[in-house]
C-alpha cells in the first residue's frame, strides 16, 4: 500500500515487470495520470477556497471556502475589495441586484470586467437567475436588488455547495459560513474646503460562529504583496 | 509584372459619371439642366456637367464654385445615400459579369477571365450589353472601360475605351498621375463601415494588407506633382524600393497600380442567398420541448450550409412565428468556440431557452401585466407555427484550431453558456457586460451594454479625460441621482458662483427621503464641463462631503440645483 502511496520513485519504475502485479502498474497509471491533471488544471478547478485581500488575513485566514456564503454587509468598498481578490486567477463574476455598484471602483480593485456579467435587476425571478448563475459562474455576488424567501435561500445555499461558487450577499443570509459587517469606517483627507477623499479605515467584525472577531482595515490602501 | 503573361485576363470597370452629384440632384429635385455640385463642407468633390461647363471644378471651395457660377445648387454629400442607391445598379451590373468589386458608390470593376485576345466584337457587345443594361434598369449613364488590369479599366473608363490586350503597361504610362486618385476608396470614412447588409446582398468585408483612402492619394499626387513626376511613366522609373522608403506602404501601391498590378478587393460584394433555415410546425405547439424537438435537425442543416460555404457567424437569429401572426425574435451570441461558430447543441439551447423565457414571462405578464423587461415587444403567448434560425454577420471562416484541451477556456464556456441562459429568462435588455469607457464621472466611465452585443462604439480609454474625479471612485454610484438641500452654517443655501466659488462652507446636506447628514469636512468644487458647445451639454461642479458616520457623498452642482450623484461606502 506504501508503495501505492509512493508511486514515483524509480524503485516502484524498476520492479514492474512485463505481467507482474497488473494491479500495481494500474495504480502508477493512475498516480501518473492525477499528477498531470493537478499540474495542468488551473487553481481555478483545484483551489478548495478562493483568495481574500491580505488585509482580512487574520479574520479569514484560510480564505473563503469554495462552496460557501459570505455575507458582507455595511460597505461596498470593502465589497469591492473583496471581490477584486477573489475575481483573480480569471474567475468569473456575476453581479446580481446591484444596480449602483459603482464598476469603476470595481476597476480599481482589480476586478477584471471582462469577466464580469451584470444583471441588475432581476426582478421576480432573482431565484431562478441567481440559481442558473451559479452553475457557471465563480463567484456570483446578490445585491439589495435580488428578492429571495428564506426556502429559495437554503435551496440556494446547496447549490452554491454543490457547484463549488462563492455566493456574496450584501443582506443577511440565515446560515453563511461568513458575515462581515462594518460598523465604523472613517476617510481621511478631506478637510474644510481641500483635499479629497483618499483613505478609507474601517471596522471590520466578523460575526458568525463563536465570538465576534474585529479588525481594522484599509480597503483602499495599495495591495502590499 | 506579367501583363504580357496574363494575355487571357482582362478587367471591366464600370462608372458612372458625377454619380454623387446625381444622386444629390435627383434627391433634392434639381433639374438636370441646373448647374449643381456636392461639397463634403470644405470642398467641391462632384460636378454636374452643366455646371462643369461654366467652370466649376471638384477640389474649389464653396466660394469659389460660387463665384464662377452664381446660380450654382450647392447640395451637402450623404456617402450613405450615395452608397444605397449605388446598389441598384451595381445588382444590374451583376446579371452581366460576376465578382463585381465596389471601389466606391459610382465605380466597379469586375474580371473578364474568360476573355481571349481578339480586341473588337466580344468586348464592344460587352461594353454596349452593361451601358444598356443599366440605363434600362437605373436610368443612369455608365461609361465602360476595359484593360489588363482593374487600375487600367478604370482609368480607361475616363476615355469610354477598350484596350489591347499587351498594351496595358504603355497605356498606363502615358496617364498623368493624378488618376491614381480614381482608384482611391472614396472620401476617408466612406470605407470604414462593416458588413452592412443591403437587400439579399451582404457586403463580406476580406482582410487586406493595405487600404488607402483618398486623402492618402491627394497627398501623394500632389508630392509626385512637385517633385516633378507628372505621368505614370515616370513614376514606373523609379524603384519600388525608393517609392517605399519615401512614400511609405502608399508609395509601393502606386507603383503597383502603375505597373499594371492588382489591387484586389476593396470592397467584395458577395451575393448569396440568406444563410437562414426554417421548419414549419404542424400541429401548433404551445410547449418548449415540442418546439426543441424540431430545432434540432434545423441546427444541424444550418450548420451544413455554412459548413458547405466555409463561412462562420457571429450572430444566429432565432424567430418563432405564432399562430396569431407575432414573431418572437431574438439575437443570440454564436458559440465562438465551435467552427463554423455554432453546433446543432448550441442552437437547441438557445431555441429552448427562448420558447421557455417567453411563455414564462407571458405567464407572469398575465398575473401582474408589468411590462418592464426587454422583451416588451414580444408577441403574445400563442401556439408556434414555425421557427427560423438564421446566420447573421456571416464571415469567411478563419482557419482556427481547438487548442489541444478542446476550444476555449473550459470555465469560460460555462460561464458564457450560463449567462446566455440567463439572458432567455429575463430578455436581452436585462442582462449586461460592462465596458470600461472614457469619462470623467463615476457613472461614465463604464458602460453597460447588453450581453453579446458589439462593444467597439464605446469611447476611447486612452485619452486623457481632463477634470476627470480623483481615485479611488465612489463604491456606490445611484442609478437616478437624489435631490439634495445644502446648507451652511447660518442654514443659508449654498450655491456655486460663476467662478466656483462656494457662497458659504457646507454645513448641512439634507437629501430628499434619506434625511439630514452634517457635514465634517468638503472637498471641490471640480468642474466638470462635457460637449459645452452642444445644447445637450452639461456643466457641473462636484463637491465631496463627508458626514460624522464616516460617509462620503459625491454632490453635483448643475442650474441651480444640488443633487447627490455617488457614495463612498
Amino acid at each position: 500500500m506504501s508503495r501505492d502511496e509512493h508511486p514515483e520513485g524509480p524503485r516502484v519504475r524498476r520492479g514492474e515487470r512485463r505481467g507482474e502485479h497488473p494491479h500495481e502498474r494500474l495504480e502508477v497509471a493512475r498516480a501518473l495520470l492525477r499528477r498531470s491533471t493537478e499540474a495542468s488544471s488551473s487553481s481555478r478547478t483545484s483551489a478548495p477556497s478562493r483568495p481574500v485581500p491580505a488585509i482580512l488575513r487574520e479574520l479569514l485566514p484560510h480564505g473563503v471556502r469554495r462552496g460557501s456564503v459570505v455575507v458582507v454587509r455595511g460597505s461596498s468598498s470593502l465589497l469591492l475589495a473583496m471581490l477584486g481578490e477573489m475575481s483573480r486567477d480569471e474567475a468569473w463574476v456575476a453581479l446580481v441586484g446591484l444596480p449602483a455598484l459603482g464598476l469603476q471602483a470595481a476597476r480599481q480593485q482589480g476586478v477584471d470586467l471582462a469577466r464580469a456579467v451584470v444583471v441588475p435587476r432581476p426582478q421576480d425571478r432573482s431565484a431562478g437567475v441567481v440559481a442558473s448563475l451559479v452553475d457557471g459562474i465563480d463567484v456570483v455576488v446578490c445585491g439589495p436588488e435580488v428578492v429571495l424567501t428564506d426556502a429559495e435561500r437554503r435551496r440556494l445555499t446547496g447549490r452554491v455547495r454543490d457547484r463549488q461558487a462563492v455566493l456574496l450577499s450584501t443582506s443577511p443570509w440565515q446560515g453563511a459560513a461568513v458575515d462581515l459587517d462594518v460598523p465604523q469606517r472613517r476617510w481621511s483627507g478631506l478637510e474644510a474646503g481641500s483635499g479629497r477623499l483618499r483613505d478609507l479605515q474601517m471596522v471590520v467584525a466578523r460575526r458568525d460562529h463563536g465570538p465576534e472577531r474585529r479588525l481594522e482595515v484599509e480597503p483602499w490602501a495599495r495591495r502590499a504583496g | 509584372m506579367g501583363a504580357q503573361g496574363r494575355l487571357t485576363e482582362a478587367f471591366v470597370a464600370v462608372r458612372v459619371p458625377d454619380w454623387s452629384v446625381a444622386v444629390a440632384m435627383r434627391a433634392a429635385e434639381v433639374g438636370p439642366e441646373r448647374p449643381a455640385a456636392v461639397h463634403d463642407g470644405h470642398q467641391v468633390i462632384s460636378v454636374s456637367a452643366v455646371a462643369r461647363a461654366l467652370g466649376v471644378q471638384v477640389g474649389m471651395r464653396r466660394r469659389a464654385a460660387q463665384e464662377a457660377c452664381p446660380q450654382i445648387e450647392l447640395l451637402g454629400l450623404d456617402q450613405d445615400a450615395d452608397a444605397r442607391a449605388f446598389d441598384a445598379v451595381v445588382a444590374v451590373v451583376e446579371q452581366v459579369v460576376a465578382r463585381v468589386t465596389v471601389v466606391r458608390p459610382g465605380l466597379v470593376w469586375a474580371p473578364l477571365p474568360g476573355y481571349v485576345a481578339p480586341v473588337g466584337e466580344p468586348v464592344e457587345t460587352l461594353a454596349s450589353t452593361l451601358t444598356d443594361a443599366v440605363a434600362a434598369g437605373t436610368g443612369d449613364e455608365c461609361v465602360v472601360g476595359v484593360a489588363g488590369s482593374p487600375f487600367a479599366a478604370v482609368v480607361a473608363t475616363g476615355h469610354g475605351l477598350v484596350v489591347p490586350p499587351g498594351r496595358t503597361e504603355e497605356y498606363l504610362r502615358r496617364q498623368p498621375v493624378g488618376v491614381l486618385r480614381q482608384m482611391a476608396a472614396g472620401p476617408a470614412g466612406a470605407g470604414s463601415r462593416t458588413g452592412v447588409t443591403t437587400g439579399r446582398r451582404t457586403r463580406v468585408r476580406r482582410p487586406q494588407g493595405l487600404q488607402v483612402d483618398e486623402a492618402q492619394v491627394v497627398r501623394l499626387v500632389d508630392l509626385l506633382v512637385r517633385l516633378g513626376v507628372q505621368d505614370l511613366g515616370a513614376l514606373l522609373g523609379l524603384e519600388a524600393r525608393t517609392l517605399h522608403s519615401r512614400f511609405g506602404s502608399i508609395g509601393l501601391w502606386a507603383h503597383r497600380m502603375a505597373s499594371g498590378g492588382q489591387e484586389r478587393a476593396v470592397e467584395v460584394w458577395t451575393p448569396q442567398e440568406p444563410l437562414a433555415v426554417s421548419v414549419p410546425i404542424d400541429p401548433p405547439a404551445l410547449r418548449s420541448d415540442a418546439v426543441t424537438f424540431l430545432a434540432q435537425p434545423l441546427a444541424e442543416s444550418l450548420q451544413t450550409l455554412l459548413r458547405e460555404r466555409s463561412l462562420t457567424c457571429a450572430r444566429l437569429r432565432v424567430t418563432a412565428v405564432t399562430e396569431e401572426g407575432g414573431e418572437l425574435t431574438r439575437l443570440w451570441q454564436a458559440d465562438d468556440t465551435a467552427w463554423g461558430a455554432t453546433t446543432a447543441r448550441h442552437v437547441v439551447d438557445r431555441v429552448r431557452w427562448q420558447i421557455d423565457g417567453w411563455l414564462t414571462r407571458g405567464a407572469g405578464a398575465t398575473a401582474s401585466s408589468r411590462g418592464t423587461t426587454g422583451g416588451d415587444d414580444d408577441p403574445p403567448v400563442a401556439p408556434v407555427v414555425r421557427l427560423e434560425v438564421a446566420a447573421e454577420e456571416v464571415s469567411p471562416a478563419p482557419l482556427q484550431q481547438e487548442t489541444l484541451w478542446g476550444g476555449g477556456h473550459g470555465g469560460d464556456r460555462r460561464a458564457r453558456r450560463v449567462i446566455d441562459r440567463v439572458q432567455g429568462l429575463l430578455g436581452v435588455g436585462e442582462v449586461f457586460a460592462a465596458v470600461p469607457q472614457g469619462g470623467r464621472t463615476p457613472a461614465d466611465q463604464v458602460r453597460l451594454v447588453p450581453w453579446g452585443q458589439p462593444t467597439d462604439h464605446v469611447r476611447p480609454l486612452d485619452r486623457p479625460w481632463p477634470g476627470s474625479l480623483p481615485a479611488p471612485s465612489p463604491a456606490t454610484v445611484l442609478a437616478t441621482s437624489v435631490p439634495a438641500e445644502v446648507l451652511d452654517g447660518a442654514g443659508r443655501r449654498v450655491e456655486v458662483g460663476e467662478r466656483l466659488g462656494l457662497s458659504g462652507a457646507p454645513a448641512r446636506v439634507r437629501l430628499r427621503e434619506r434625511g439630514t447628514y452634517e457635514v465634517t469636512g468638503w472637498a471641490g468644487p471640480w468642474p466638470v464641463v462635457e460637449r459645452w458647445w452642444a445644447p445637450d451639454g452639461r456643466r457641473v461642479a462636484y463637491v465631496q462631503v463627508l458626514t460624522p458616520e464616516g460617509l462620503g457623498l459625491l454632490l453635483g452642482y448643475q442650474q441651480g440645483a444640488w443633487t447627490c450623484e455617488a457614495l463612498y461606502d
